[in-house]
């Protein structure tokens, strides 16, 4: 067997998780010896002698994680006094080893047995060519393409399955590292019943973002997840989706056809082993993986309570830069969003204001339109009759009903229908529900 | 010693005469019916005796026989009651028989002699006057419904007695008269008015169009807009109804025993089952075959609210009479069809909660929004050339009133839209441009360049389906009637695509335009 289908081999033993898996590293340094360690031997590890040695000597990956709260305030850089920001460590050691010990798990003796049947040969060799067909690759932690980003955080992934198809020009290949080591990536997120404005907003910034070469990352899900997602598709970025099933699973399913192309021009993640169901409790635990693989998270519409906001807490425990795009006061779906910026989150109203802190020698394009005027830049591109000018100088991002923009304008109904007709057919309007405008974005 | 009186059966909507004799013999004392009789008319035997007996008259102990015919229809019901007192007493000398030949008599009889109204007078009294009776007999309660028929005196009594005196004297009463002129002059004084609905200008128009071409009207909005509101008005923008149009409607309410004492309906009738009714009081049925709603909804508007908490099957039926303008009821003995002329005005939340796409209010998901226009069959949604939106009204409009156009504003606008209409359709089977078929929408609706380079674009841009559009253009055919246009301008066309019905899913046909 090889190294890749030991790996493979620990990372799917029933009942063995991840920090159970580290726990056994710990002793046994790698899979392969584990896989041919004595019964006995196992056993030792259930000695509490051999726990208390390790709790003193903690890990090096999880160290990593805590210390930086250097990074932590960077990220709130403007207003450090979020409650989210770390009470000072005066002594990080201490506080961490006093972590570990209480979050530490104790191998059962029936995780043992579960680790002396699983050893089948054929049945490993299998499973695991069985990745290949499906087009999914195993990369485990201790793999040189996993994502340095990722072991940063607390308490990365053993092993990530990856559905993907890179294309040749990308400067990172498979042999060398997975491709968002070298260009940075931005997370988006938000609430899965977006509005007109949110979907809009949310396209329109990641297709400016991924105009520039950053991936943007998301969940696949309903709402500002799809619109990211399909926002870097349309300008021909790349874009990522970390997935809480197994990623051969297109959940929800009605984003077929989204799943599809992220694989062909981006790549489906998941730490879930295939045919692994979409379950709830999975989502908030794929979070950090969404987080902690970007730069820097972008949130669009999140109401008080969004999982979103999970995301951000996440990120913010990594250290990442958070941006929100702000509603209007009062707008339930932009709560959370107001909330973030109020305590330091970077307030964002035009792509610049993500892509000048992610790359570094970032020249604003004036010549572009900024967030404000591209609309206005649009419309001179036309020749609208003064009634079609009124009509449009009415409607915003959130969709109007044809009878309030009637009652507004003060434009006879009909002279109404006819303008908008013409707007939507020149593309300068959309129309999302049956006579509900807002601009196109 | 023979006798023979008139009475009526109802059939379908129209009444057959039955003519009732009786014969009275020696032999044993008994009391006989024949005639293909249903249960009420069999027990119409004891009603009979004793209501005489308490009436004052001595019947001898003789044997009597009744008979009903034409034997080969069913007779129903307990109008025959009086008609076969009244026989009897013939027979046995109490009446002149000679006097019962132009005479038709209908009534129910209780035991002391009282009589009752029934139903289906009117047609009973109209083929009455059509099969040349001078007189009719009918009673009290329902003698108004009979005036109403001109040419034929009709006669209430209040019990038999009152009407053994009525066919034995002429002079004894005067006949019951209703004076139709007045009564359709009130008809029109209307209690509802559009003037009372503030705001919702674009769901009026919409409403406007569809009366023009009749076209039937699908409304959403959330719960409290007033979507009940604008569809009750709807009938009092129709045309007034022509004394043909109201005998029929009238017809099918006497038949249901819904015309109280009104002589005539004039108004169009306005009607909305509840979500919870069963198919054959929708379409009519029974054992004893009875109009249902759409029938008593003819020629006017059938109101269905909420519509999709109807029961799919309840609904599919709709489909036949849709088309038809009738429906058949067919039972073992007879087929029989009433008139369903109604205009269909359907009345829906945009989803479960009703506040769809108000996202700070709605707190449905994409998939259930879906999931509850999904429940209205793709066929039913294809008899709807109109859709429009219905707003929450904010309280300023509420407040602005006076301005709103009456509803006698907006019926004099579509007085020109229906004789164009008339004028166009003359020769053809068709009265309105919502019954254009493909085929007559090439010949009525023709485009020029620019309005078909419109028309192309829009389907394209919003991605519509190919029924959708023989429906926007029969509605962008009633829109440039209502303008008075011989020709389908572009303006008329953006306005029906407004009406479109939404083809799969609510927020559908526009993609997604994102970036
Ligand atoms: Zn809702």
């Amino acid at each position: 067997m090889t190294q890749d289908e030991y790996y493979y081999w620990l990372a799917n033993i029933s009942n063995i998780g991840i920090k159970k898996i580290s726990l056994l590293l710990e002793v046994f340094e790698s899979p392969e010896v584990i896989f041919k360690a004595s019964k006995a031997e196992l056993l030792e590890v259930l000695t509490p002698g051999a726990e208390l040695s390790e709790a003193l000597t903690p890990g090096a990956e999880p160290s990593k994680a805590l210390t930086p709260g250097a990074e932590l305030s960077k990220a709130l850089a403007p207003k450090p006094e979020l409650s989210k920001a770390p009470a000072p460590v005066a002594e990080p050691s201490e506080a961490l080893a006093s972590s570990l010990s209480g979050r530490r798990v104790k191998l059962h003796i029936n995780d043992i047995n579960n680790i002396i049947n699983s050893r089948n040969k054929d049945k490993i060799k299998r499973d695991y060519a069985g990745l290949a067909d499906k087009g999914i690759r195993f990369i485990h932690i201790r793999d040189g393409r996993y994502p340095e980003k990722l072991k940063k955080i607390y308490d990365p992934p053993f092993a990530l399955y990856v559905k993907g198809r890179f294309p040749k020009e990308e400067r990172f290949t498979w042999e060398e590292g997975l491709p968002w080591e070298g260009p940075k990536c931005l997370a988006v997120v938000g609430s899965r019943e977006c509005s007109g404005y949110g979907a809009g907003m949310t396209g329109y910034l990641a297709g400016a973002v991924a105009r520039e070469g950053i991936g943007i990352i998301s969940g696949l899900a309903r709402g500002i997840d799809t619109h990211a997602h399909e926002g870097a598709l349309s300008v021909g970025g790349k874009t990522y989706a970390v997935l809480g099933c197994g990623a051969d699973i297109c959940y929800p399913r009605e984003n077929f056809n989204l799943y599809m192309a992220i694989s062909e021009d981006g790549g489906i993640i998941s730490e879930y082993a295939p045919g692994v169901k979409p379950i709830s409790c999975n989502f908030p635990m794929r979070n950090r993986i969404i987080s902690g693989l970007s730069d820097g998270i972008l949130v669009v519409e999140a109401g008080k309570k969004s999982g979103a906001l999970i995301t951000v807490d996440m990120g913010l425990d990594q250290g990442k830069d958070i941006y929100a795009v702000p509603g209007r006061v009062g707008d339930r779906l932009s709560e959370g969003c107001n909330n973030l910026i109020k305590s330091g989150a970077k307030l964002v109203s035009s792509p610049d204001d993500i892509l000048e802190e992610l790359l570094n020698n970032y020249k604003k394009n004036d010549a572009k339109c900024n967030n404000n005027d591209f609309a206005l830049c649009t419309i001179n591109n036309y020749m609208l009759e003064t009634q079609g000018k009124i009509v449009y100088a009415c409607l915003g991002f959130e969709p109007v009903h044809l009878g309030e923009i009637s009652a507004k304008t003060g434009l006879p109904l009909e002279v109404c229908m006819e303008q908008l007709l013409l707007l939507e057919l020149n593309g300068l309007i959309v129309q999302k529900t049956k006579n509900y405008y807002s601009l196109r974005l | 010693m023979f006798s023979k009186a008139f009475s009526a059966a109802i059939h379908g909507i129209d009444a057959l005469i039955v003519s009732v004799e009786a014969d009275v013999s020696d032999g044993l004392p008994l009391f006989d019916m024949v005639g293909y009789l249903g249960s009420e008319v069999k027990e119409a035997r004891e009603r009979v005796r004793i209501a005489i007996k308490n009436s004052g008259f001595m019947l001898p102990a003789k044997r009597i026989t009744v008979n009903l015919s034409p034997a080969d229809i069913r007779k129903e019901g307990t109008a025959f009651d009086l008609p076969v007192a009244l026989a009897i007493l013939a027979a046995f000398g109490y009446i002149d028989e000679e006097k019962l030949k132009d005479c038709l008599i209908i009534g129910e009889l209780s035991l002391n002699g009282n009589i009752h109204r029934v139903n289906g007078v009117l047609p009973i009294v109209y083929s009455a006057k059509q099969q040349g009776f001078s007189r009719c007999i009918v009673p009290k309660e329902n003698a108004r419904e009979g005036a109403a028929v001109a040419g034929i005196k009709t006669y209430g009594a209040e019990c038999l007695k009152d009407a053994m005196d009525i066919i034995n004297d002429s002079s004894y009463a005067d006949c019951e008269s209703v004076n139709l002129e007045e009564l359709f002059a009130a008809g029109s004084g209307e209690d509802a008015d559009y003037s009372e609905v503030a705001g919702q200008d674009a769901a009026k128009r919409a409403i406007e169009v569809a009366v023009a071409g009749m076209h039937n009207i699908l409304m959403i909005g959330p719960p409290g807009a007033g979507k009940t509101m604008l569809a009750k008005r709807i009938p009092t923008i129709m045309p007034a109804l022509s004394f043909d149009e109201s005998m029929e409607i009238s017809k099918i309410y006497s038949i249901s025993g819904l015309l109280d004492n009104r002589a005539l309906i004039t108004r169009r009738p306005f009607r909305s089952p509840h979500h919870t009714i069963t198919p054959a009081a929708l379409t009519g049925g029974g054992m004893t075959p009875k109009p249902g709603e759409i029938s008593l909804a003819h020629l006017g508007v059938l109101f269905l609210d909420e519509f999709p908490e109807f029961n799919k099957s309840t609904i599919e039926i709709l489909r036949q009479p849709l088309e038809d303008k009738y429906v058949t009821i067919s039972r073992l003995n007879a087929t029989f069809r009433y008139p369903a002329g109604f205009m269909l005005c359907a009345a829906m939340n945009p989803c479960r909660c009703g506040y769809y796409p108000d996202r700070n209010r709605c707190t449905c998901s994409v998939n259930s929004v879906a999931k509850y226009l999904g429940r209205i069959s793709r066929p039913l949604l294809d008899r709807f050339d109109i859709c429009t939106e219905v707003l929450q009204v904010d309280y300023k409009e509420l407040q602005s009133d006076g301005k709103a156009e009456t509803s006698a504003d907006i019926r004099r606008r579509l007085h020109t839209a229906r004789d164009i209409q008339e004028r166009r359709y003359k020769d053809q089977c068709i009265r309105f441009n919502s019954q254009l078929t493909p085929r007559t929408i090439k010949q009525y609706c023709r485009l020029g360049d620019s309005e078909r380079m419109l028309l192309e674009q829009a389907f394209n841009r919003m991605g519509l389906s190919a029924r959708t559009y023989h429906r926007i253009l029969k509605v962008a055919r009633t829109i440039a009637d209502l303008d008075g246009c011989e020709s389908i301008g572009r303006k008329h066309i953006s306005e029906a695509i407004c009406y479109r019905v939404m083809d799969k899913y609510w927020g559908g046909g526009c993609g997604n335009d994102a970036g």
